[in-house]
C-alpha cells in the first residue's frame, strides 16, 4: 500500500489553530483558507479536528464541512466531539470520507461498531492519544483526562469493534517540532493490522522515512506543513529516493 | 442530458454532486433521486456509496429503487457504480449474506485478505491498470493514482468485464468493471484529485456520443 502523507487542520469551529501538547490553542488562520492551499497542491488525504467542540458541548461544524467538501476533491476525515451515529451522518453527508472518535469511542466503544455497521468500517478512525513516551497513560477530552484502560488491550480489540484506521497521537509531541514518539509506533502497528497513522511532533522529511519503517501506513503533520518550508509533495519526494512508494499524481 | 445520482442517505452526496456538476453543460441537468416519485429516465444514472452492502440494498429497497435501476439500464440509461455503488451492481457479497445485489453485472464481492505488509480496509491511493486497449475512458492509460477506501471487491464471472486492475501485496484485484451501458469503479473519483476530475468528464462524454 502507498503511504499517505496527512496535513492536520486543527480548528476551534471558526479559525485554524495551532497548539502545543493539546493546550494553547492560538489562531493562525481561517479553516477555508487552509483547504483551499491544501486542495491547489493536490495532497493525498486531509485531516480536520475541531479541538474544542467536546468542550464546546457541540460537534464539528456543519458549515464549515459544507466548505471543505466544496473545495477539497481529495478525502477528508473529521473529528471534534462526534458522539453519537446521527452526528457521523451529519459529517458522511456533508462530504467527509471518515470520521474520528476519540472520547466518545473510549468511553462507548459500541459506537464504533454502530457507525461501522451503516457506513463500512473504512469510515471509522479511532484517535488513541498517549500523554507521554514512557507511559502507557491514555488521554480523553482533549487530553485532560486519564481514563482507566489498558491502552494496548484496547487497540488490539479495535478492528473487532469496527474500526477502520488508528489515529496514534502523541500528547507530549503534539505541535512541537521535536520528532516522533517511534517506539510507540512500532509497538501500536503491531498491536494492530489497522492500518496505524502516526501523529505528533514530525520535524522533518526523515520523521516521515522513520515513522513508516516503523509500520505506519499513513504520517500526520500540522505544524510542519504550517510553519515550515517542508510539504507534503518534499515528504512524497523523499520517502520515494528511499524505496517507500507514495501517490502518483495524474 | 439527464444526470442523476442516488442519494441513499449514508452516502457522500455533496462530493459527488459537485465532481458531476462540473463538466456539464448549460442545457444539461442533475438530480438527486430520493424516491420513486415523478422520476425521468436518465441519461446517465450515479449510485455513489459508502456503508455495508446490506445498508445500501436496504436503503435501495426503502426507496423502492431496485426494479426502476433495472429497467432504466434495460432502456439504455448508463449506470455508474462508484465504491460500494459498485458492489451493489454485483448479485450477492460476502458482507451482508443472503442479501440480493442488483445483479446489472455478473459478479460477486468477497472480502480482500490480508496480505504481508497490506492492511484491510485498503485505504489510499493506488493505480488501476487498464486491461483493454481502447477503453471510452482514454485518461485510464495515463499514470496517476486514484483513491480507494475498501474492505470488499469485485470478481466478476467473465474477464472480459474487467477494465482496471490494482495491485494489492503480491496479487491485483478488479478495480473497475464494463458490461456494456453499465460501469463500476471501486475507487472514488470524486476524491482523487485531477486524475478523478478527468475521468468524471471523461464519463459524462461517453453519455453523450451516444445520446
Amino acid at each position: 500500500m502507498k503511504i499517505r502523507i496527512i496535513p492536520t487542520i486543527l480548528t476551534d469551529g471558526l479559525t485554524v489553530v495551532k497548539g502545543e501538547q493539546f493546550d494553547n490553542w492560538r489562531t493562525v488562520g481561517t479553516a477555508e483558507a487552509s483547504a483551499r492551499l491544501y486542495a491547489s497542491k493536490d495532497v493525498d488525504e486531509l485531516l480536520l479536528l475541531d479541538v474544542t467542540a467536546r468542550s464546546r458541548k457541540t460537534i464539528i461544524d456543519k458549515n464549515l464541512l459544507i466548505h471543505f467538501s466544496r473545495v477539497l476533491d481529495v478525502p477528508f476525515s473529521v473529528g471534534g466531539g462526534i458522539s453519537t451515529l446521527e452526528d457521523a451522518k451529519m459529517c458522511f453527508r456533508n462530504g467527509a470520507e471518515k470520521v474520528v472518535l476519540g472520547t466518545s469511542a473510549i468511553l462507548n466503544p459500541r459506537l464504533i461498531t454502530e457507525i461501522a455497521k451503516v457506513f463500512g468500517n473504512q469510515a471509522v478512525i479511532v484517535s488513541v492519544d498517549f500523554k507521554k513516551d514512557d507511559s502507557n497513560d491514555v488521554r480523553i477530552e482533549s487530553g485532560k483526562m486519564a481514563c482507566n484502560i489498558d491502552s494496548f488491550d484496547f487497540i488490539e480489540k479495535l478492528e473487532s469493534l469496527g474500526a477502520g484506521e488508528v489515529l496514534l497521537q502523541s500528547i507530549q509531541r503534539d505541535g512541537t517540532l521535536t520528532s516522533m514518539d517511534f517506539g510507540r509506533i512500532a509497538k501500536v502497528s503491531t498491536l494492530t493490522k489497522l492500518p496505524v497513522i502516526a501523529s505528533g511532533g514530525a520535524s522533518s522529511v526523515e520523521d516521515f522515512l522513520q515513522a513508516v519503517q516503523n509500520g505506519a501506513s499513513a504520517v500526520s503533520a500540522g505544524a510542519l506543513f504550517q510553519f515550515t518550508e517542508v510539504t507534503p509533495k518534499k515528504v512524497q519526494n523523499f520517502l520515494n529516493s528511499n524505496g517507500i512508494h507514495t501517490r502518483v499524481s495524474g | 442530458m439527464l444526470v442523476s445520482i442516488i442519494d441513499l442517505g449514508i452516502n457522500n452526496l455533496t462530493s459527488v454532486q459537485r465532481a458531476f456538476s462540473l463538466p456539464l453543460k448549460t442545457n444539461d441537468k442533475l438530480t438527486v433521486i430520493e424516491s420513486d416519485l415523478k422520476l425521468n429516465r436518465p441519461d446517465l444514472l450515479i449510485l455513489p456509496g459508502l456503508g455495508s452492502f446490506g445498508a445500501g440494498m436496504t436503503a435501495l429497497k426503502e426507496r423502492n429503487l431496485v426494479d426502476r435501476i433495472k429497467i432504466w439500464s434495460s432502456q439504455g440509461t448508463k449506470v455508474v457504480g462508484i465504491c460500494l455503488g459498485m458492489q451493489l451492481l454485483a448479485s450477492q457479497s460476502q458482507e451482508s449474506i443472503g442479501v440480493d445485489g442488483l445483479s446489472l453485472i455478473d459478479s460477486s464481492i468477497e472480502r480482500l485478505k490480508n496480505y504481508q505488509k497490506e492492511r484491510v480496509p485498503h485505504t489510499g491511493w493506488a493505480e488501476a491498470n487498464c486491461q483493454i486497449a481502447s477503453p471510452p475512458f482514454p485518461s485510464l492509460h495515463s499514470p496517476g493514482d486514484f483513491y480507494f477506501v475498501h474492505s470488499y471487491h469485485l470478481i466478476p464471472s467473465s474477464a472480459e468485464y474487467t477494465l482496471t486492475k490494482t495491485p494489492f501485496g503480491s496479487t491485483t484485484f478488479v478495480s473497475s468493471v464494463l458490461q456494456k451501458n453499465i460501469l463500476g469503479v471501486q475507487f472514488h473519483p470524486e476524491k482523487s484529485g485531477s486524475k478523478g476530475k478527468t475521468l468524471i468528464s471523461e464519463i459524462i462524454q461517453w453519455v453523450r456520443d451516444e445520446d
